[in-house]
């Protein structure tokens, strides 16, 4: 479901991505790296915010160069970026309407999937509050619930148990786990924790923007672990 | 509905645009399609978001609508944790409140400081055009009416305006589609307030071209920014665009600014701010804006695509 060859990213200058090679189907994917290391910019090359210097990139066996094939990738495609803001007069519920919308879902399908996903997260009881009245770690779950409202077939999400209570990060694993029976989810966080051990099946290790690690989570702890992979900051 | 009231299937069931009949949508949602027909119907239901979604809307019409909710709550509850409340049963058709469509939740953004500085504008126009009782801030107003939606647009949804631009960026709706709604939705606010300050604004008995006018000045630089923002991202458009609008403003007015007022009027600034909307609104000038409008219009067309490209801004 994604794959890159030799992909390689440039801003201003310095080199952020180096030569990735990626593989990856169904299922979830730790992506790790320490700050810096060039994660959430390969999030926004395979999210198509962003587009590669170098190499080729296919998501969803579709290439986002060409106009037909990003709109395909973008119907079917989850992103939470580790930034994001909502609009303060929105509701929740037309927050989510308004993702379902820019993901071109049909309008019969909005209101049922709006409300799935906000059950996904817990956010039920919220749908008529707005965003602006929420804390820091519902609006993470606003974010995740955006993300999954089209129930992408390639789901990427950059730090998204930020701010969630161990509650609500339990919830979040479920949720995880069942998309990942049937799309590709990629996850990135800095740290070696337990959103990692408790959904992903492999983890991809970058560090400096190349890729340092790629494999099952045993066979990273055989090499050492996490921590021989990248050096203390 | 029994087999053999189901017509055939189109024998182009799987060329682009050929969608399932309305006979076999109701069959394979009844569960009562004929087998050797099921595969061809599958395969089409695989591939057309149409035909899916007949099917679905007819299931959920259908005996198996009502367990199919069940079974769908109860998932929800299980994958969320949280019992899910009963839906209530449904309030009768008098009582149901229209539900607005989609892209209606697209317009709300709409920075209401934007919205209440062109209110300003014109309120202070009106003042000013009352209290000096001279037709020059009518003329100012309408000749900077043209820049002053696409300053709002870019305002209230450009750059880091847009909190959701990220995620905006990487969906289907997130590039042209979007921009024009959001524009159109800016023009419908100040179109009419700008028409309406200018009607209030005293015009001195001067021959003034009317209010609508204006509209296809304000139509080619609105085209124009959005055709630059292609290039640009919205705000540099827009600050472009102004720029321009207020050069071609200089340079229609600096042969007037050395020749004597005109007769009947002694104000050497209305004269000028006059002169400039003769020559902008004759003949000349308004077949000018419309040939190159549809100029514009047809360049937005070809690089529609460009608004969603991949690092688009």
């Amino acid at each position: 479901m994604i794959r890159t060859e030799r992909l390689c990213v440039r801003r201003r200058g310095a080199l952020v991505l180096d030569s990735v090679d990626l593989r990856l189907g169904p299922g979830v994917h730790a992506l790790l790296g320490p700050n810096g290391s060039g994660k959430s910019t390969l999030l926004r090359v395979l999210a198509t915010a962003a587009g590669p210097t170098e190499g080729a990139v296919t998501l969803l066996g579709r290439d986002p160069r060409v106009p037909a094939q990003r709109l395909e990738i973008r119907r079917r495609l989850g992103y939470l970026p580790q930034e994001f803001g909502l609009f303060p007069r929105y509701t929740v519920r037309d927050f989510l309407v308004y993702a379902a919308w820019l993901r071109d879902m049909p309008g019969g399908r909005i209101d049922r999937a709006v409300e799935a996903s906000a059950a996904r997260v817990g956010l039920t009881e919220r749908l008529g509050h707005r965003t602006k009245t929420l804390s820091g770690g519902m609006k993470q779950r606003v974010g995740i619930a955006q993300a999954v409202v089209n129930s992408p077939e390639l789901l990427l999400l950059d730090e998204p148990t930020v701010g969630l209570d161990p509650g609500q990060r339990a919830r979040f694993h479920t949720l995880v786990r069942e998309l990942g029976r049937t799309s590709c989810v990629l996850l990135s966080t800095h740290l070696m924790a337990e959103d990692v051990y408790d959904v992903c099946e492999d983890a991809t290790v970058l560090v400096g923007g190349r890729v340092a690690f790629h494999g099952t989570l045993a066979a990273l702890d055989s090499a050492g672990g996490y921590d021989a992979l990248v050096p203390p900051e | 509905m029994t087999e053999h009231h189901i017509p055939p299937a189109p024998a182009t069931l799987r060329a682009a645009g050929a969608h399932l009949p309305a006979g076999w949508v109701c069959a394979y949602a009844l569960g009562r399609l004929a087998e050797d027909r099921r595969d061809d119907a599958e395969d089409h239901l695989l591939r057309c978001a149409h035909c899916a979604d007949a099917v679905d809307d007819a299931v959920r019409r259908g005996p198996y609508g009502a367990r199919l909710d069940d079974l769908h709550r109860s998932l929800m509850d299980r994958v969320s944790g949280v019992p899910h409340p009963r839906p209530a049963p449904a309030p009768s058709s008098s009582a149901r409140r229209p539900v607005p469509p989609p892209w209606l939740s697209a317009t709300q953004g709409l920075r209401l400081s934007w919205l209440a500085a062109v209110a300003c504008v014109c309120g202070l126009g009106v003042l000013f055009g009352r209290l000096s009782e001279s037709p020059a801030p009518r003329l100012t107003l309408l000749l900077l009416a043209p820049v002053l939606p696409v300053l709002c647009v870019a305002g209230s949804y450009g750059g880091r305006a847009d909190p959701f631009a990220e995620v905006t960026r990487t969906t289907p709706a997130g590039g042209l589609r979007i921009l024009l709604l959001r524009t159109a939705q800016i023009l419908v606010v100040c179109v009419p307030l700008l028409t309406g300050a200018a009607a209030l604004m005293p015009r001195d008995g001067l021959p003034s071209y009317t209010s609508a006018s204006w509209l296809l000045p304000c139509l080619t630089v609105t085209l124009a920014t959005l055709l630059l923002s292609s290039y640009l991202g919205s705000w540099a458009a827009a600050l472009t665009t102004g720029v321009g609008w207020l050069t071609l403003m200089y340079v229609l007015a600096e042969p007037l600014l050395g020749q004597p007022a005109a007769a009947g009027s002694d104000d050497r600034v209305v004269h000028v701010l006059e002169g400039i909307q003769l020559k902008l609104l004759d003949v000349v000038g308004t077949t000018v804006f419309a040939l190159v409008s549809a100029v514009l219009a047809e360049l937005l067309v070809l690089r529609r695509h460009d608004f969603s490209r991949l690092g688009a801004r």
